[in-house]
């Protein structure tokens, strides 16, 4: 035991000077009688008055000693270790923070406890019953972890009230809980001067950095839910990963991609489904080996599909992630709109396979005019045809480019001229030539390019590339070294796909077909966009808006950094299903969508089996510095102050007592003094 | 044959009501005034007289009550002749009657202000206590036709109730016990002797003091008056029991604290006199012996003038106790 305010110890001089007044002969008490003659008879001693007597013993001196020492020993706050806590004394030095973090992942949701809810459930329950603990003076903070960590927080008696009820009602927000962060954030969140104390509730399915734990400054107190609790295996299937892929035998044709796992003790045996459009258009079975043990599924993706999902039909602790499905990109339905800016002062056929692209709106400008039609306005794609940006007015950032015969003295260096060249080399597997027969092409008079290291021939003749990849100004750019006026490609039905297949490349649909959970959704929206709106599977429109393009005044390496500004990041991805994006322009007009699937299935958060280490690594975490010192200190003051108190009122009553004497209510108006 | 002397049960006055003094417990109940309604003074060698009392005499007279035959002489009244008796023996009896008497009872109430003390809260103070012997004795003579007198005494003798008689002055009487107060000093044995030329006929002297005032020979002085002039003494002494028992005596002196010996100063509340002292047990041990050796004296002072001496402690109830005490040493029956 020691003192934390060593000069209260100097009340205890209020001691020897309790014990010196009652030495004094203070005027007796009077005490009427009938009669003083048996008294005198009685022979007593003469009292002398001395000024001082031997220390009377007595109940009064007695208790006003006690009352003294358990106030001057208040007033030096002693404290003592907090180990008299599991006395019962529940002795706390300073204002508890409490900083709850509840994991809110998808492996929460398993529905592995002894009482058949899931695991949030039982963390929500000791959640509010680490929260009932509070008292009026104690802060709260708890962490909601999920794909987007959410914090609230509680400061008196009203908030923890509102607190608690919010705990009651939050929903999980699903997705991966990253432990780590947390605790960096709780160890920012640490309050000077209280008590703080981190108490993690977990299934225990997630990882902790030791350093992180080493760097918290708190204690950690761990409460594991679900199978962690109970010491029993969850067993748990997952479809980990769906994909499409193109077929490496068949590059032509595109190839769904299933991984399952199985986290489970023993092996599962179970059909899979793979729906296309919700039809079932296959069903297999698949043996999946225990603790792990994993199967790789492929199909060739239907024809036309929109939708392709693929189930495994083995019950579980976990059913959301059995179920995996993505959206096929070539062929969803819906696609976000373009805005394509054409430079041309001859436009008829580029014009005609441009406007063929779903979704695209073709402006048609003269080669005069660029200037005055990228002020003020932002396009997706800019096609320049047989014209380039003038050298002192650089393009929009973040437009990717298409250059149709692009001049001599642009962007790109020529040497010469070729005349009716015909294609010698070409990259069949290109995405670019997909679908694009060259053969019987003519390409009249062209110039001949000088490629430099970073600029990638796709389609090449003897004297030089015909159609080739390159970036301008950091944006990507594809060249058609060719002049469409002497080429008869224009007429043929290659030309409309090599256009097509060039602005998928450059202006590709950014939205990915599948996520997986928690992962954030980051694309760039079309160049019209204003605002993204983001329809989650459970119907609540989120809308994020668009920074606007800025095309003036950016330097050449701010354009990167202008087209990142751009860039919306979506992160509330922890509930799977399928997500609705739409781009709406400035007006709130729809300029066209897309969607996206996430799925449950993920290799760490369909591992319901807990870190074993977690625990261990938690324990690292102490408190930090003189609060933490203090904090496992437990503050005598308050009993002894109780105390005192307690024996003042007990010394005022016996005082009391002493001047009530049997008859004096008789002898009320008489001078006895 | 029912005795005249005793008392009728539920008949005769109203029962009086007595209203309670303030802060204290009242001097008399229903209960009490019932319980003593049924008991009858006794007399002892002072011979009653007059004519309006319910006292047995020796006496034969014309009254009512019959008492005996004598044969007839010459000179009796004819209208006392018990001709039934004539009828069936065939001589002359003459029908004798006895003559009730009445008593003349005295109290000598001490309204000193050492009467005024108690030493614990739950205790009645000796002046109450002894109002209370007073009245119920009153109240028994008044029930009884006796004539009463009520004579406080402090320095002097005091305003008196009386000589009063019959039944209608028993709530007069209680409402007077009320009213009276205590004064300081006392002067037993010159109130006692000039109460008692004052009177010409002897009766019943009921003293009820603490005796406190004086010595014991003064009360022998007193009570020797009293016997010379053929008055029966009775010697009726309240005290508290803080006053004979040390520890009670010491509990007073220190508040009830028992770890505790402070210095205290006693006062007399007759003559004001001031004493400082500890109450320690050698104290305590020698005040118990001087009471006792006071106690001793007194009771042969009574003892040896012929007076009746009952001591009662206030602290045991008075209906119960004292009544007991009273008829045990054969004031009342």
């Amino acid at each position: 035991m020691s003192v934390l305010v060593p000069l209260g110890l100097l009340a205890l001089i209020s001691l020897p000077a309790i014990v010196v007044l009652h030495m004094r002969n203070v005027t007796p008490q009077t005490r009427p009688i009938p009669s003083l003659r048996f008294w005198l008879a009685a022979n007593p001693r003469t009292t002398e008055q001395t000024r001082f007597r031997r220390p009377p013993i007595t109940l009064l001196l007695i208790l006003q000693l006690l009352i003294a020492a358990a106030l001057a020993l208040a007033l030096a706050r002693p404290v003592t270790s907090r180990a008299m806590s599991a006395l019962g004394l529940d002795l706390r030095s300073e204002p508890r923070h409490l900083i709850l973090l509840i994991d809110g992942s998808t492996s929460m949701s398993a529905t592995d406890t002894p009482d058949g809810r899931s695991r949030f459930e039982a963390a929500r329950t000791e959640a509010l019953r680490e929260l009932s603990d509070l008292r009026e003076g104690d802060v709260a903070t708890v962490l909601l972890l999920g794909t987007r960590t959410v914090s609230y927080s509680a400061t008196d008696g009203a908030s923890l009230g509102a607190l608690r009820e919010r705990i009651a009602s939050v929903a999980p927000p699903g997705g991966r809980a990253d432990l780590d962060a947390a605790l960096t954030l709780a160890h920012d969140l640490l309050l000077p001067g209280l008590d703080d104390q981190v108490s993690v509730i977990t299934d225990g399915a997630v990882a902790a950095d030791p350093g992180t734990a080493d760097r918290l400054g708190a204690p950690v107190a761990l409460h594991l839910v679900g199978s962690a609790a109970t010491g029993a295996t969850a067993p748990n299937v997952a479809v980990v990963d769906l994909s499409s892929r193109t077929d490496p035998q068949h590059p032509a044709q595109p190839q769904l991609y299933a991984r399952l796992l199985n986290f489970g003790p023993t092996a599962v045996s179970a059909p899979v489904a793979l729906d296309s459009d919700g039809l079932e258009v296959s069903r297999q079975p698949v043996t999946l080996p225990p603790n792990g043990g994993s199967a790789e599924l492929t199909w060739a993706l239907p024809q036309g599909a929109q939708r392709v999902s693929v189930k495994i039909d083995a019950p579980d602790a976990l059913a959301a992630d059995n179920e995996a499905s993505l959206v096929a990109q070539g062929n969803a339905a819906g696609s976000l709109g373009l805005d394509i800016l054409l430079v041309s002062d001859a436009p008829a056929a580029l014009q005609r396979a441009l406007s063929a692209l779903p979704g695209a709106q073709v402006t048609s400008q003269p080669t005069d005019g660029f200037a005055a039609a990228i002020a003020g306005h932002t396009y997706d794609l800019i096609v320049f045809d047989r014209t380039a940006p003038p050298a002192d007015a650089a393009p929009q950032p973040g437009a990717p480019l298409l250059f149709v015969d692009p001049p001599a003295g642009g962007p790109f260096a020529t040497n010469g001229v070729m005349t009716n060249p015909t294609v010698s080399r070409l990259r069949a597997q290109d995405p670019l030539l997909q679908g694009v027969d060259l053969s019987g092409a003519t390409f009249g008079s062209a110039p001949i390019y000088q490629l430099d290291r970073g600029q990638d021939e796709v389609v090449g003749a003897d004297q030089g590339p015909l159609v080739f990849r390159d970036r301008v100004d950091n944006q990507p750019a594809i060249v058609l070294a060719f002049d469409l006026t002497q080429s008869n490609l224009p007429q043929r039905v290659a030309f409309p796909i090599l256009i097509a297949n060039a602005v998928a490349e450059l202006a590709p649909n950014p939205l990915p077909p599948s996520l997986p959970l928690g992962d954030p959704l980051a694309y760039r929206p079309r160049a019209g966009a204003a605002t993204v709106r983001i329809t989650p599977p459970d119907g609540k429109p989120v809308d994020l808006p668009v920074a606007a393009p800025t095309s003036t005044g950016v330097e050449a390496g701010d354009s990167v950094i202008a087209d990142q500004l751009r860039d919306v990041v979506f992160s509330d991805t922890g509930t799977p299903g399928t997500y609705t994006v739409q781009e709406l322009d400035a007006a709130g007009h729809p300029r066209g969508g897309g969607s996206f699937t996430v799925n449950a299935g993920h290799p760490r958060e369909s591992d319901l089996r807990p870190n074993p280490d977690l625990a261990a690594t938690l324990a690292r975490a102490k408190a930090g510095g003189d609060v933490g010192t203090r904090a496992s200190l437990a503050e005598l003051w308050p009993p002894l102050a109780l105390l005192g108190l307690a024996l003042l009122a007990v010394e005022w009553i016996v005082a009391l007592t002493r001047r009530r004497p049997g008859a004096s209510r008789r002898f009320a108006g008489r001078s006895t003094a | 044959m029912r005795p005249a002397w005793l008392p009728t049960f539920g008949r005769g006055a109203a029962t009086p009501t007595v209203e309670a003094v303030p802060d204290e417990t009242p001097l008399f109940d229903e209960a009490l005034l019932a319980r003593v309604r049924r008991l009858v003074l006794l007399s002892g060698r002072v011979r009653a007289e007059g004519l309006a009392g319910e006292h047995r005499s020796r006496r034969r007279g014309s009254s009512p009550e019959f008492a005996d035959f004598k044969n007839y002489s010459q000179g009796d009244d004819f209208r006392r002749i018990d001709w039934n008796t004539y009828g069936r023996l065939d001589n002359l009896f003459v029908r004798l009657s006895e003559v009730t008497t009445e008593l003349s009872v005295h109290m000598l109430l001490d309204a000193s202000d050492s009467m005024d003390w108690g030493g614990a809260d739950e205790a009645p103070t000796k002046f109450t206590y002894a109002r209370r012997v007073v009245g119920a004795l009153g109240y028994v003579a008044l029930w009884h036709f006796d004539r009463l007198t009520i004579a406080p005494f402090g320095p002097d003798l005091d305003r008196m109730f009386g000589p009063a008689q019959g039944r209608a002055n028993i709530v007069p009487m209680l409402r007077y016990l009320e009213t009276l107060q205590t004064r300081p000093g006392t002067s037993l044995a010159e109130s006692v002797e000039r109460y008692v030329r004052a009177r010409r006929r002897p009766g019943v002297a009921i003293l009820v003091s603490d005796l406190l005032a004086g010595e014991p020979e003064d009360l022998r002085a007193a009570l020797r008056t009293l016997r010379s002039r053929g008055w029966h003494a009775v010697v009726i002494q309240t005290l508290d029991e803080a006053e004979i028992a040390p520890d009670l005596a010491g509990r007073y002196l220190t508040g009830g604290a028992t770890t505790m010996r402070p210095l205290v100063e006693l006062i007399d509340l007759e003559n004001g006199g001031r004493l400082r002292l500890t109450p320690d047990d050698d104290l305590l041990g020698r005040y118990a012996r001087a009471v006792a050796g006071w106690l001793d004296e007194l009771e042969a002072a009574a003892r040896d003038e012929e007076a009746l001496y009952i001591r009662l402690l206030t602290s045991r109830p008075f209906d119960d106790l004292a009544l007991e005490a009273l008829h045990r040493m054969g004031v009342v029956a």
